[in-house]
């Protein structure tokens, strides 16, 4: 069943209200992102398709029906095409693309049929780390900061940051790999 | 360190921005080794993106809930997905075409020369005149690759180097500085020639290239003579560019006489160009004097990627340029928004109005058989945009344009149209496989009669 207040966005938007369709973006953005993260190789590339994918999906919003998915899973099929046409593109050009980003292309191709995100799992693992870990993992993605940056204002060196933050990934990784246990 | 670290660190300068060529060659290496490391480093990136979207700031969730809404803001119009396939469909357009279209280019080019015939007299008085320019002699201050013909026989010039008449000076990749005793200064763009020439005062010659000056009050007025022209210089800071099609004159103090001779279906034209205004003689085209509207300048100079810029690395000029920044890019055959150089970030747009202008330097480190500019126009869904062909790598080059000339390459024979909206402007060399791109001094502009 629909959210209420994001059934109620969605109804003023219809009827004209351009301005409730925030209340849309805000709502999945966060999903939106993770799941086009999994899939796609380029952060700039996935800030595009997410805004092209709430933009499609603004323009096509009266053929929504919620009878027949839900609203993350109609938005993720529009990602999921957009996406598709990156990586049919890059594909053109196997050629020239190196050793990494061929890997990455054929890990996209992997994920592409599915919808999980991992982003709620994710969070969940989050809060399980070590505060040092969260604390690093936090100045660095939260704020931003290169590798260099981050050894001057921990007084460490780069190699130290780099192998930290790594073991900081590892955790995580370790703690997504467990299958969730759902009552 | 293992290589197993080694990895690690080259991978975290690859997602900082700041691997080099050779890093990403090395991650190859190591991931040739076995299925399991690309797995690993797969995975490992891929995790790395995650927690990019996860542990955003607030800030940047605000920006991109924001950046959305324009865009749908900016509805109803074309679909935003033609933003993304239009521009490799443009690509594979201009592809196409470009083979068939070379020698076409080449043969308007110069058919455009004989044509453009004008001549621009400089005259301009405003400062009081206190010091000689009699006899002065001209000093090389600095410039990377500078040659010197003097009497026949060809050298390097060397920083404090004395010019004399005749001698004849071919910049190399890099921008060249003259400066004379009384403080007047030349700073002359790669690849420009001069020659001292004699006569009072000071006397020179300019073939072709481009050069900034700094004047400072002559007793004798500063002579430079071009294809097209002779300026003579009072006192005053202006840029004059000659090229085949016309020569431009931006007077950034003082005034400027222009003096256009009477030519086949062109009357005689003499105008003043005062400060903060340009003007341009080319073939069929009144000549007026335009106010300059700045928009957007960048020159890069604290080492940052400005908001404006989509992509694009700040980097130290692979030559000595006008500065100690710049801005690089990796590009590939792809209009790829993460490589290449990308200013007006995506709905940061500049609303197109006539008159409208970009200039920028940019430098190709390998042969190219182009260096591409493309914009995109969010009202119409279509892509503009215009080439330099075969530009001589390892030198900065000097690109300017006006948006109302760029070709359309979606759809031809549309235009753009007064207020539309314009972002995405992508600086992307073509015909080389790696290589990089240095951009620097962007600049966007209005010129309003």
């Amino acid at each position: 069943m629909m959210d209420p207040e994001l059934a109620s966005a969605i109804a003023a938007t219809l009827a004209g209200d351009t301005e409730s369709y925030a209340a849309v973006v805000r709502a999945f953005d966060d999903e939106l992102r993770a799941f086009l993260a999994r899939r796609c190789p380029n952060a700039t590339v996935i800030d595009e398709l997410c805004q092209d994918t709430f933009v499609i999906a603004y323009q096509r919003l009266a053929g929504f029906s919620a009878d027949k998915g839900s609203f993350p899973g109609w938005l993720k099929g529009i990602a999921r095409n957009l996406l598709l046409q990156q990586v049919e593109a890059r594909e053109r050009d196997t050629d020239r693309l190196r050793r990494l980003e061929r890997f990455e292309i054929a890990r996209a191709r992997e994920l592409m049929a599915t919808d999980d995100s991992q982003l709620t799992k994710l969070r969940g693992c989050l809060g399980k780390l070590p505060p040092a870990y969260r604390d690093l993992l936090d100045r660095r993605y939260r704020d931003e900061l290169p590798v260099s940056d981050l050894a001057t204002a921990l007084q460490r060196t780069a190699s130290w940051v780099t192998t930290t933050l790594q073991r900081a990934r590892d955790a995580l990784r370790d703690c997504l790999r467990v299958p969730e246990i759902r009552s | 360190m293992s290589g197993s670290e080694r990895l690690i660190a080259l991978l975290e300068l690859r997602r900082d921005g700041r691997a080099q060529p050779a890093d990403l060659s090395e991650i190859d290496e190591l991931l040739a080794q076995s299925n399991e490391v690309a797995a690993w480093a797969v995975e490992s990136n891929e995790l790395h993106r995650l927690l990019e979207q996860a542990l955003r700031s607030p800030r940047r969730r605000d920006d991109a809930v924001e950046a959305a809404m324009r865009a749908v803001r900016a509805l109803p119009r074309r679909s935003a997905a033609s933003r993304v396939m239009g521009t490799v469909r443009g690509l594979d357009r201009r592809r196409a075409r470009r083979a068939r279209r070379g020698r076409r280019r080449v043969i308007r080019l110069f058919a455009g020369w004989t044509a453009a015939v004008a001549v621009i007299g400089i005259a301009c008085g405003i400062w009081a005149v206190s010091q000689s320019g009699r006899g002065d002699p001209a000093t090389f201050a600095s410039g990377d690759g500078a040659r010197i013909v003097r009497a026949g026989a060809e050298s390097s010039l060397v920083a404090g180097a004395i010019l004399a008449t005749g001698d004849r000076i071919a910049c190399g990749p890099g921008t060249a500085t003259l400066t004379y005793a009384d403080g007047t200064s030349l700073e002359l763009l790669a690849g420009t020639r001069i020659e001292v020439q004699a006569g009072p005062g000071k006397r020179l010659s300019l073939p072709a290239g481009r050069m900034t000056a700094a004047v400072a009050p002559q007793r004798v007025p500063f002579a430079i003579a071009t294809p097209h022209s002779v300026a003579t210089i009072v006192g005053t800071r202006f840029v004059l560019d000659a090229d085949v099609d016309r020569t431009r004159l931006s007077v950034n103090e003082g005034i400027v006489r222009i003096e256009r001779p009477a030519g086949p279906g062109l009357d005689a034209a003499v105008i003043d160009v005062g400060t903060g205004h340009v003007a341009e003689a080319r073939a069929g085209q009144a000549l007026a004097a335009h106010a300059v509207e700045p928009l957007l300048s960048f020159d890069f100079e604290d080492g940052a990627l400005p908001a404006h810029f989509a992509a694009g690395i700040p980097a130290a000029p692979p030559v000595a340029g006008g500065g100690r920044w710049c801005l690089a890019g990796t590009p590939e055959p792809q209009w790829a928004p993460d490589i290449d150089v990308v200013c007006i970030r995506r709905n940061g747009y500049v609303a197109f109005q006539d008159g409208l202008r970009c200039s920028l330097d940019f430098l190709v480190s390998e042969p190219v058989t182009t260096v591409g500019v493309m914009i995109y126009d969010a009202n119409q869904g279509q892509n503009y945009g215009t080439e330099v062909a075969a530009p001589e790598p390892g030198r900065w080059h000097h690109l300017e344009f006006e948006f109302a000339r760029l070709a359309p390459y979606l759809r031809s024979g549309e235009r753009m149209a007064a207020g539309d909206l314009l972002d995405s402007l992508y600086i992307v060399p073509h015909g080389a496989v790696k290589l990089r791109l240095y951009v620097d001094d962007l600049v966007i502009w209005r010129e309003v009669p």
